[in-house]
C-alpha cells in the first residue's frame, strides 16, 4: 500500500517536471504567412474551337485574390448563330508559379467530379463528349452547339461527389459540394 | 507535443485505475457540505450545480451539463457542440473561469466549444449579469466558474470513479479521479484525474448523422502544500478532443445551401459508425497554472496566481486539396495557436468595522498564429487592469461597491491585397458596480444589483474577411469598431424554506455599440459562386429577461421542481428582434423518493417535461431558413446508492427524449440540414472510496 502511494507522489513529481520543458519551434506573430499559400482556384477558361473554320475562341472568369476583396472579372461569350464547337474547360491557380492547372487533377479525379451546364434563354445546347471510369460523364470536354441568333446565360457548376457520385447514368447535379460555379452571359449573332 | 501528450495520459489514466484494483480497503467516509461560504458575488443572482445535480447529468459535455441552470441554454452545432449561452449572450460575451484562470481560446467562434472537462469540476457556478469589476472585460453577459474540489485536507488516499454509456451515439464515458495526502505531512496533497470520453454516429429518429462521432481524452493533476497561515499550489490540465462534423452541413455555396435546406432528409446519411472522417476538428488545451496565499495574524490574505494556456485548434475541411502533393501532406486547411500568461494579485483586507473588501491587479498577455486559410489575423496583446471592491453588512443589509480600470493594447499582423499591415490599438475602461442585498425575512430574501461591463472588440470582428466555411458566408471586419459598454440592472427575490425554495432574476441589460454581423447585400461573388456576405456593424441593444425556478417537496414523498427562462432581446437602433438569442424555455419535473429495503440507499424516480416555444417577430429575411416549430420532450431518470461490501455506489438510469420526438432547436445551427438526436438511454454508475 505504502509503496503504491510513493508511486502515486512520483508520477505527479515527475509528470510537472515533464511539462516544464519549453515547447519549441513556435513561430512570430510578427511573421504571418503567406496569403498565397494554399490552393485557390483563380481562373477558368472556357476554350471554344469552332469545328469547320478551327477558329479558337477563349472566355474567361478570373478571381485573382480569391473570395471577397476584389470583384471577379468575366468575358462576355459571344458566338456565331448555328455553328457547333468543341471546348475544353481549364481550371487555373495563377497565384502559383508556374501556374497549378486544377483541371489535370479534377481529370486524375473523374470518377468523383462532374460539370453540369445550364442553359436559360440562348438557343445554346451543350452535351456531354468525355466520361469517367463507369461511363458517367465528366464535362470537362463539353460540346457547344449554336441556334439562332439569341442571348441568354451559361452556367457552369462543377460538382465534388467523393464517393457519392452516380456510377450509371446522367449524373446528379443536386449531389456534392460545389468547387466551382460560374455564370456567363451568352451572346449568338 | 502529441506523443508526449500521450504518454501524459497513459500515466495519468492507467495508474489511478492500477492503483484502484489494488486498493483492498478503503474506509468510507460520508461527506457533508456544512455551513455556506459566502458567496462570491452576494448582490448578484448566482447559481450553482455541484452535488447531486452535478452527478446526475456527468458524462455530458461543460454546455450541455450547464442546461439543468435556469437563465441557460445553448448554442449547438450538431449534436456534439455546444457553447453555453447565458440570459442570451454567448461567445465574447460570457466568461469562463476555469479554476480561478480566464478560459482563453478561440471562443469567438458559434462552432467552437470551451475547452473544459467537466469531470474536473466539483461545483459549476454561473454569476448571470455583467460583472467586468471582479472578472475584467468580456464579462457582459456571465460568468461561468469551474471550480474542481479543493484538494484531500485529512491524510489517507481517496477517490471517485464515474462511468456512463449512452445509447444514441453508443457511446462510452471514464473518469477517475484520486486524492492523497501523507498522514505524516499534513497539508501535503496531490491529485491525478483524467477522463475518456469515444462516441459514433448520433442518431435523429429516423436516421443517423453521418460522421458526428467524437473523441476525448483529458488529464489534470494538482498538488499542493497547504497550511492555514500560508499555501501553495500547482495545477496542470490538458484537454484533447477529435470532434467529427455532419458531412451534410458542410456545403459550398449559397445554391447549395438552398438545396440543403429544401431536403426533408440530409443530402448525405450513413449507418452507425464510430469512424471520424473529414470534416472534423482537431483541439487540444492546456492549463498550467500556480497559486499561493498568505495570511497575516490580523486577518488579511494576499493571494497570487500565474497561469500559462496553450489552445492549438486544427479545422479540417470535407475535401483535400485537389492538387496532389498538397493533398499528401493531409494538414488542416485552418490551424490556430494561441499562447496566453495570466497573472494576478488579490490582496483582501481584514474585517474594519463592518467593512471587508480587496483589491486586485491583473495582467495578461497574448499571441496569437494562423496558418492555413486566412480568417483572423495573427496577434499579440498585452492587457492590465486595477479593482478594489468593498462590502458593507449590518444586520439585515449587506451592500457591496466595485471599481475597476482595464487597459488592453493590441497589435494585429496580416497581408492585405499582398501588402504587409501591422496596426495598433489602445483600449481604455472604467467599470463599476453597486449592490444591495437585504434579509426581508428568515425566508425572504432580495438582491438588487447594477453594473457595467465592457468588451474591446475581438480580432475577429476587426479583421475578419473571407469565407467563413462553417456558416458558407463571407465574413468582413471592421477596422474602426469600438468596444462594447454594456449596463446591467438585476433583481432577485430569493424565497427559502426548509421544504421550498424559488426565486427569480429580473434583468435588463443595454449594451451600447453592440456588435453584430449584418447582411450586407448583394452576396459576394466567387468562382464558386455566390455567398452570402455579412459585416459587423454597431448598434445599440437591449436583452430584457426573467429566470424563474422553484422546487417544493409537498410531501415525504413527492417534490416539484420547476424552471424557465425567457429573454426578449432588441436591436433598438432599428427597432428589430436580434437573432439568435434563446426561445423561451420551460421545464417542469416531478421526483419520487420511496425506499425499496435495507440495500437500495434513497431510491427515486423521476419524470420531467421540457418545453421549448417557437421563437417569434423575427425580421423578415435575417435568416436562410424560418425559425423551427416549438417542441415538448419527457424525460425520465430513477438511481440509487447501494454498498458492496464497504464500497459506496450509486446507479442511474435516464432516457431523454423518450418519446424519440421528431424536432428541431432555433439555437442549433444544423437545424438546416437535419433533426436533432432521438431517444438517448443513459446508465451511469459512480463509486467514491
Amino acid at each position: 500500500m505504502k509503496k503504491i502511494i510513493k508511486n502515486l507522489v512520483l508520477v505527479v513529481v515527475v509528470t510537472a517536471v515533464l511539462f516544464s520543458c519549453k515547447k519549441k519551434d513556435d513561430p512570430k506573430p510578427e511573421k504571418p504567412q503567406d496569403p498565397n499559400e494554399g490552393e485557390l482556384v483563380t481562373t477558368v477558361k472556357l476554350i471554344l474551337t469552332e469545328q469547320v473554320s478551327g477558329d479558337v475562341l477563349v472566355f474567361k472568369f478570373v478571381d485573382t485574390d480569391g473570395p471577397g476583396g476584389n470583384s471577379p472579372v468575366k468575358d462576355n461569350i459571344v458566338l456565331d448563330a448555328n455553328k457547333t464547337y468543341s471546348g475544353r474547360i481549364v481550371l487555373l491557380d495563377e497565384t502559383k508559379s508556374p501556374v497549378d492547372s486544377i483541371s489535370n487533377e479534377v481529370y486524375k479525379e473523374r470518377d468523383e467530379h462532374q460539370f453540369f451546364f445550364t442553359v436559360t434563354s440562348a438557343n445554346l445546347v451543350v452535351s456531354y463528349t468525355d466520361y469517367d471510369t463507369h461511363g458517367v460523364p465528366v464535362g470537362l470536354l463539353p460540346n457547344l452547339v449554336t441556334g439562332n441568333a439569341s442571348t441568354g446565360t451559361l452556367k457552369l457548376v462543377l460538382k465534388h461527389q467523393p464517393s457519392i457520385k452516380p456510377t450509371s447514368g446522367m449524373g446528379d447535379s443536386t449531389k456534392g459540394e460545389t468547387d466551382v460555379e460560374v455564370t456567363f452571359n451568352v451572346t449568338l449573332n | 507535443m502529441y506523443k508526449k501528450a500521450n504518454l501524459y495520459f497513459l500515466v495519468g489514466i492507467l495508474m489511478p485505475t492500477i492503483l484502484f484494483g489494488q486498493i483492498d480497503s478503503v474506509e468510507l467516509k460520508q461527506i457533508d457540505v456544512v455551513g455556506k461560504k459566502n458567496e462570491v458575488v452576494p448582490t448578484q443572482s448566482l447559481v450553482e450545480l455541484s452535488g447531486k445535480d452535478l452527478d446526475r447529468s456527468r458524462g455530458l459535455s461543460l454546455g450541455e451539463t450547464l442546461q439543468k441552470i435556469p437563465g441557460v441554454t445553448v448554442l449547438q452545432t450538431g449534436p456534439s457542440i455546444f457553447k453555453p449561452v447565458v440570459q442570451g449572450m454567448y461567445g465574447q460575451r460570457v466568461l469562463i473561469m476555469n479554476n480561478g484562470v480566464r478560459q482563453e481560446s478561440q471562443q469567438w467562434g458559434s462552432e467552437h466549444a470551451p475547452e473544459v472537462d467537466p469531470f474536473i469540476a466539483g461545483k459549476l457556478t454561473v454569476v448571470k449579469g455583467a460583472s467586468s469589476v471582479r472578472y475584467g472585460s468580456d464579462a457582459i453577459g456571465g460568468v461561468i466558474l469551474v471550480d474542481p474540489r479543493p484538494l484531500r485536507k485529512e491524510g489517507g488516499i481517496g477517490g471517485e470513479l464515474n462511468l456512463g454509456a449512452f445509447s444514441n451515439s453508443r457511446a462510452g464515458v471514464g473518469s477517475a479521479i484520486i486524492d492523497y495526502s501523507p498522514v505524516k505531512l499534513p497539508g501535503l496533497s496531490a491529485r491525478l484525474q483524467g477522463t475518456i470520453r469515444r462516441g459514433g454516429n448520433s442518431k435523429t429518429p429516423e436516421y443517423y448523422l453521418k460522421n458526428t462521432g467524437f473523441e476525448e481524452y483529458n488529464f489534470s493533476y494538482g498538488l499542493g502544500y497547504l497550511k492555514r497561515k500560508a499555501g501553495i499550489e500547482i495545477f496542470y490540465s490538458q484537454f484533447n478532443t477529435k470532434l467529427g462534423i455532419f458531412s451534410a452541413a458542410h456545403i459550398g455555396n449559397l445554391t447549395d445551401l438552398k438545396l440543403a435546406i429544401s431536403s426533408p432528409t440530409p443530402l448525405e446519411t450513413s449507418g452507425f459508425s464510430y469512424a471520424i472522417g473529414r470534416p472534423y476538428q482537431k483541439v487540444s488545451h492546456e492549463l498550467f497554472k500556480a497559486n499561493a496565499y498568505l495570511k497575516t495574524s490580523g486577518g488579511s490574505k494576499v493571494s497570487m496566481l500565474y497561469a500559462l494556456q496553450y489552445n492549438d485548434r486544427q479545422e479540417y475541411d470535407k475535401h483535400k486539396p485537389l492538387n496532389d502533393s498538397l493533398a499528401a501532406l493531409n494538414n488542416p486547411e485552418l490551424e490556430l495557436h494561441i499562447t496566453t500568461q495570466t497573472a494576478g494579485v488579490l490582496y483582501e483586507h481584514r474585517a474594519i468595522n463592518n467593512f471587508t473588501g480587496s483589491i486586485g491587479v491583473t495582467g495578461i498577455n497574448q499571441a496569437n498564429i494562423f496558418k492555413g486559410r486566412y480568417f483572423i489575423p495573427n496577434f499579440k496583446s498585452y492587457a492590465a487592469g486595477i479593482f478594489i471592491i468593498e462590502q458593507w453588512q449590518k444586520n439585515k443589509w449587506m451592500a457591496e461597491v466595485g471599481i475597476r480600470y482595464d487597459y488592453k493594447w493590441l497589435q494585429a499582423f496580416y497581408y492585405k491585397n499582398n501588402s504587409y499591415e501591422a496596426p495598433q490599438y489602445v483600449f481604455k475602461n472604467i467599470s463599476g458596480s453597486i449592490g444591495v442585498a437585504y434579509q426581508i425575512s428568515e425566508l425572504i430574501k432580495i438582491k438588487a444589483n447594477a453594473g457595467t461591463a465592457f468588451r474591446p472588440p475581438h480580432v475577429s470582428e476587426l479583421f475578419s474577411n473571407g469565407l467563413h466555411h462553417g456558416a458558407a458566408s463571407v465574413e468582413i471586419g471592421d477596422e474602426n469598431l469600438k468596444p462594447e459598454q454594456a449596463y446591467n440592472f438585476s433583481l432577485s427575490p430569493i424565497v427559502q424554506s426548509k421544504r421550498f425554495s424559488g426565486g427569480a432574476n429580473i434583468y435588463y441589460t443595454y449594451i451600447d455599440k453592440y456588435i453584430y454581423l449584418a447582411p450586407v447585400f448583394p452576396a459576394t461573388l466567387t468562382i464558386r459562386g455566390a455567398f452570402p456576405t455579412f459585416n459587423y456593424k454597431q448598434v445599440n441593444a437591449s436583452f430584457t429577461g426573467v429566470d424563474f425556478w422553484l422546487s417544493d417537496s409537498l410531501t415525504k414523498h413527492f417534490s416539484i421542481t420547476s424552471k424557465a427562462s425567457v429573454v426578449y432581446a432588441y436591436n433598438t437602433t432599428t427597432s428589430e428582434r436580434l437573432i439568435l438569442t434563446p426561445p423561451t424555455r420551460v421545464e417542469n419535473g416531478v421526483t419520487y423518493n420511496f425506499s425499496l429495503g435495507k440495500r437500495i440507499i434513497y431510491p427515486y424516480f423521476s419524470l420531467s417535461n421540457v418545453l421549448v416555444l417557437r421563437k417569434e417577430n423575427l425580421p423578415d429575411s435575417s435568416d436562410y431558413a424560418a425559425a423551427p416549430a416549438g417542441y415538448t420532450l419527457f424525460n425520465v431518470q430513477t438511481g440509487f446508492y447501494f454498498k458492496i461490501g464497504k464500497q459506496s455506489m450509486e446507479l442511474n438510469f435516464s432516457c431523454t427524449n423518450l418519446m424519440n420526438q421528431k424536432y428541431r432547436d432555433y439555437l442549433d445551427r444544423f437545424r438546416y440540414y437535419a433533426d436533432a438526436v432521438g431517444r438517448n438511454f443513459i446508465v451511469r454508475i459512480k463509486m467514491t472510496f
